[in-house]
């Protein structure tokens, strides 16, 4: 079945479930599904391989100011379909007359259609993964690579209609020699085999230069220079509630103080909710398309909060059609005038991380977070790599390392895509640069 | 879904060298309530069919919720063809003796059925809890969430295994925000979900729900007032509900043998244990006694076999302080010699089973609370995780809770709040120097342990007592 009918196939589901609607009944219904070849890798090898097929639908049904949602996974089966979807029905309606009415429930709206398609390229099953035999004789990889079709579709009892798929491949990995390790992403829109070649050997050179004896740091400050990777990180951990308007009310948003003017970042630090890269559907759970560009953190101050409907009736708010969860979908992180070839010069003497690993707020209402180097770090003295570090422990505030000890920010920014497949592939990313601080606390 | 998986296996065993077949139907339910209103009322059904199919010694996998005749016989397919044109590659031969062959059933202890909870009932609870953290003074936001998960599990495979298991879970959490001025604080029952049990309806709580709620009105008041945690080196005291996670983090982790191995090096990370470190190295204290227990009657990861259909049985990780076993199935114990558990699960119908950690317990020691607390001089006791951070290898944690005390001179003495501490794990538990008796022993659970890759997010069940640890770094919330 081609994807054309996929879409032609929900929207039917769809409108034969909103003609059994009655009264002051109405309901949306979205779809998540995908076609996944997982392969898992340890010492180079296939440690395990998962075919997955799954298709899961999301009947929100609305009763007056009452709202429940049932999910149920099922087949691309007409029959099957009907069937399932006439139970999940049936089922909320016997439940709705128990749940409380919901004063700030977001009326349906029908002000939106959209169709979005993205056919990237990807590799055959007789080039992957037989192909990394070659480059990586001699090598120790760990990772996964994902691949195949994803599709997302929305449609509500007004008429509102959103259909976006996406056909992608993803190899996450990492690189080691004993203890150390490079770690990199290979996601590109058009598979090439010599482009992933090229990448893999770069990253051996790299992994040689990790082959000198670890330097051990004790506690304290360093300049230091962040990756695009461990800025990544770093952007990731806002996701948890950091720019949510809600939560901000709620008084748990870590940049709380930074909305009400009492901290503030760095005049080099905006961010953009930017979704022109087309990587992640516009539309969110309501149907509603966000605008391509939100400004939420302009010259270290807040512009605007992700705010949704709900968040804009409860508080008496501008909805910039924010998912009701207010988790950034398409972060995007504005660049400097760091050339990639002045970094170590900058650096001086301090440290180079590629990456983090682990973070989690140590105290929300001052934004400070702790967190572990991982992956390729290295100690730089004058301006030349040393040699890896032994792994170290941060635990400093985004006013202090994005605030008034940001010193540069690089020109180039990296796209690092959301690989996360807790019970389906997720899609979009962060977008940012590396970031070069003239002090950045370790502790352990 | 109603799959006869005995004429499935009839139909594919002749294609193939070795055939396993596992369905999974799960149907949860999640209602929260927040600031008084309704806030999720979501009900999720999931269900598939995973296949494991063997050509030649190599295994794949393959899942689908199409499961029509059509969908199944391309479920095969792909399996097949990847086991073929992914042997010049395998890592491992698959061997048969990694898998169940025996016939068995499981089922949740329950009195009665979650599918017989009346919803009108449960939202009067949440009605009541609210009412009571809404008139806390200061508060600024509230909520009272519960999760249950019905799971039905069938597994058979070539060596004969026939395996059905029935689950019934509760999840529940309660908490309160409030603000005095600048100061913000949290308080919640133990942390997200940390009330994770295995139970029919009768582990929904009323009464327990509106103490719970009285008494994080007054704490989280206490927070408000209280004085920043000091930063020094001394005693620290641990409530059963940090103890939780500091055991989940600092013992189920690194003990788990596929993360040795270096399955997990590109996402959750590797191990600082080493293979000859079973049945030497000295883990903590000689008062450390960990478990991996399956049958822990109501414990949130209790199970009769694991996802390969190998019979699951309680087991000594660290016994005395001495690190035997690790958390490993029978696919790792393969890849190598050392001792291991049934624990080859998987987050449902879509993802090949990994090692995890089911319940791992500290068991108890013979010191009571107060005599804990008399023999402090200087400390601070620690309640409910609220940050945690662990580096890749499992050695340099910082975790840090919503509610701690500060203890001198045999007496506590008053509230502080945010109280964080950090160490390493192997001089951490050899730090322990006295462990609560039966008497302050609580069992918790959470449902949110991932891994893996693809990922997963799987169930665990963690019990322990209380207990002091010396000389350990405590620091507070300074900017």
């Amino acid at each position: 079945m081609n994807p054309t009918n996929k879409q032609q196939q929900f929207f039917h589901w769809g409108k034969n479930l909103f003609s059994q609607l009655k009264g002051n009944e109405s309901a949306t219904l979205s779809l998540a599904a995908e076609e996944t070849e997982f392969t898992r890798f340890n010492h180079s090898l296939i440690r395990q391989h998962t075919w997955v097929k799954q298709c899961q639908i999301f009947l929100k049904y609305q009763k007056g100011q009452k709202s429940l949602e049932i999910s149920v996974q099922l087949g691309w089966d007409d029959e099957q379909a009907r069937e399932l979807l006439n139970e999940v029905l049936e089922s909320a309606r016997d439940q709705i007359s128990s749940i409380p009415d919901d004063p700030f429930l977001a009326p349906l709206s029908c002000t939106d259609q959209s169709l979005c398609s993205h056919q990237g390229t990807l590799p055959s099953p007789e080039i992957w993964p037989s192909c990394l035999s070659d480059p990586l004789t001699e090598q120790d990889l760990a990772g996964i690579s994902s691949m195949g079709p994803v599709y997302r579709g929305l449609m509500n009892s007004l008429g509102m209609s959103h259909w976006y798929e996406t056909q992608s491949f993803s190899f996450d990995y990492s690189l080691y020699d004993g203890e150390n390790a490079v770690k990199n992403v290979y996601a590109p829109y058009q598979w090439k085999q010599e482009e992933l070649r090229e990448k893999l050997n770069l990253d051996i050179v790299m992994l040689e230069k990790l082959k000198r004896p670890p330097k051990k740091l004790e506690p304290g400050k360093y300049r230091c220079y962040l990756g695009p990777q461990a800025v990544a990180e770093i952007l990731s951990l806002l996701s948890w509630g950091a720019l949510s308007y809600a939560q901000t009310q709620r008084g748990n948003s870590p940049l709380l103080k930074l909305w009400k003017n009492e901290r503030q970042l760095s005049e080099l630090f905006s961010l953009d909710e930017d979704f022109s890269q087309g990587l992640v559907p516009r539309f969110n759970n309501l149907g509603e398309s966000a605008p391509e560009k939100i400004t939420l953190i302009q010259n270290g101050h807040i512009n605007e909060l992700l705010t949704s409907q709900r968040s804009a009736l409860q508080y008496d708010a501008l909805s910039n059609k924010a998912s009701e969860s207010e988790v950034p979908r398409a972060l995007s992180m504005r660049g400097g005038s760091l050339e990639d070839k002045d970094i170590l010069k900058k650096i001086g003497t301090g440290l180079y991380l590629a990456n983090l690993h682990y973070l989690n707020w140590s105290n929300v209402t001052e934004a400070r977070l702790t967190g572990m180097t991982r992956f390729a770090c290295l100690w730089v003295e004058n301006g030349e790599i040393v040699g890896p570090i032994e792994d170290m422990r941060f635990d400093e505030t985004l006013y202090s390392f994005f605030g008034k000890h940001l010193v540069e920010l690089t020109s180039e920014k990296m796209f690092h895509p959301n690989l996360s497949t807790y019970s389906e592939r997720s899609l979009g990313g962060v977008t940012c640069p590396g970031a070069l601080i003239d002090q950045f606390t370790l502790t352990l | 879904m109603n799959l006869d998986l005995n004429k499935i296996f009839q139909k594919y065993s002749s294609e193939c060298d070795w055939l396993g077949l596992r369905t999974v139907q799960k149907r949860s339910q999640w209602r929260s309530m927040l600031d008084q209103r309704p806030d999720k009322n979501n009900t999720e059904i999931e269900q598939g069919l995973m296949m494991e199919v063997v050509i030649d010694g190599q295994l794949s996998y393959a899942a689908t919720s199409h499961t029509s005749p059509d969908g199944i016989e391309a479920c095969f397919r792909h399996a097949r063809d990847s086991s073929i044109r992914n042997k010049k590659m395998g890592l491992n031969l698959f061997d048969p003796k990694t898998r169940g062959s025996m016939s068995g059933e499981y089922s949740s202890e329950k009195k009665t059925p979650l599918s017989q909870y009346e919803l009108t009932d449960l939202i009067q609870i949440q009605k009541d809890t609210s009412h009571i953290l809404a008139s806390v003074p200061n508060a600024l936001s509230y909520w009272v969430h519960f999760w249950f998960l019905e799971t039905k599990m069938n597994y058979i495979n070539s060596n004969g295994a026939q395996i059905t298991q029935d689950f019934e879970r509760i999840s529940q959490t309660l908490g309160i925000t409030a603000q005095k001025g600048d100061v913000i604080q949290t308080r919640s029952d133990g942390g997200l979900f940390a009330h994770s049990y295995q139970s029919g309806a009768e582990g929904i709580k009323k009464e327990q729900s509106l103490e719970g709620a009285e008494r994080l009105g007054v704490e989280v008041n206490e927070l408000l007032d209280a004085p920043e945690c000091p930063s020094q080196n001394c005693d620290l005291l641990v409530m059963p509900n940090q103890m939780m996670l500091q055991i989940h983090e600092s013992i189920g982790h690194p003990l788990e043998l596929d993360r040795i191995l270096g399955d997990e090096r590109n996402y959750a990370g590797s191990s600082f244990i080493r293979p000859n470190d079973f049945g030497k190295l000295q883990y903590g204290s000689d008062l450390m006694n960990v478990t991996f227990d399956p049958h822990a009657g109501g414990e949130f990861a209790s199970y009769g076999f694991d996802d390969t259909g190998l019979m699951a049985d309680k087991k000594y990780l660290i016994e005395k302080g001495l690190l035997k076993n690790g958390l490993g199935s029978g696919e790792s114990q393969e890849r190598h010699s050392w001792g291991g558990v049934s624990n080859a699960r998987s987050a449902s119908w879509n993802r090949a089973p990994i090692d995890r950690m089911a319940n791992i317990n500290l068991e108890p020691g013979h010191s009571g609370m107060q005599e804990m607390i008399s023999s402090i001089e200087n400390g601070i006791l620690v309640d409910t995780n609220r940050s945690w951070s662990i580096d890749d290898y499992r050695n340099k944690f910082q975790f840090g809770c919503e509610y701690g005390k500060l203890i001198q001179d045999g007496e506590v003495k008053h509230v502080v709040k945010n109280p964080n501490y950090r160490g390493i794990t192997v001089p951490f538990w050899n730090s322990l120097k006295m462990l609560g008796d039966r008497s302050t022993h609580q069992i918790y659970g959470t449902p949110f342990c991932g891994k893996g890759e693809p990922n997963q997010i799987i169930d665990v069940g963690h019990a322990s007592p209380c207990a002091l640890f010396k000389d350990i770094e405590v620091f507070g919330g300074e900017s």
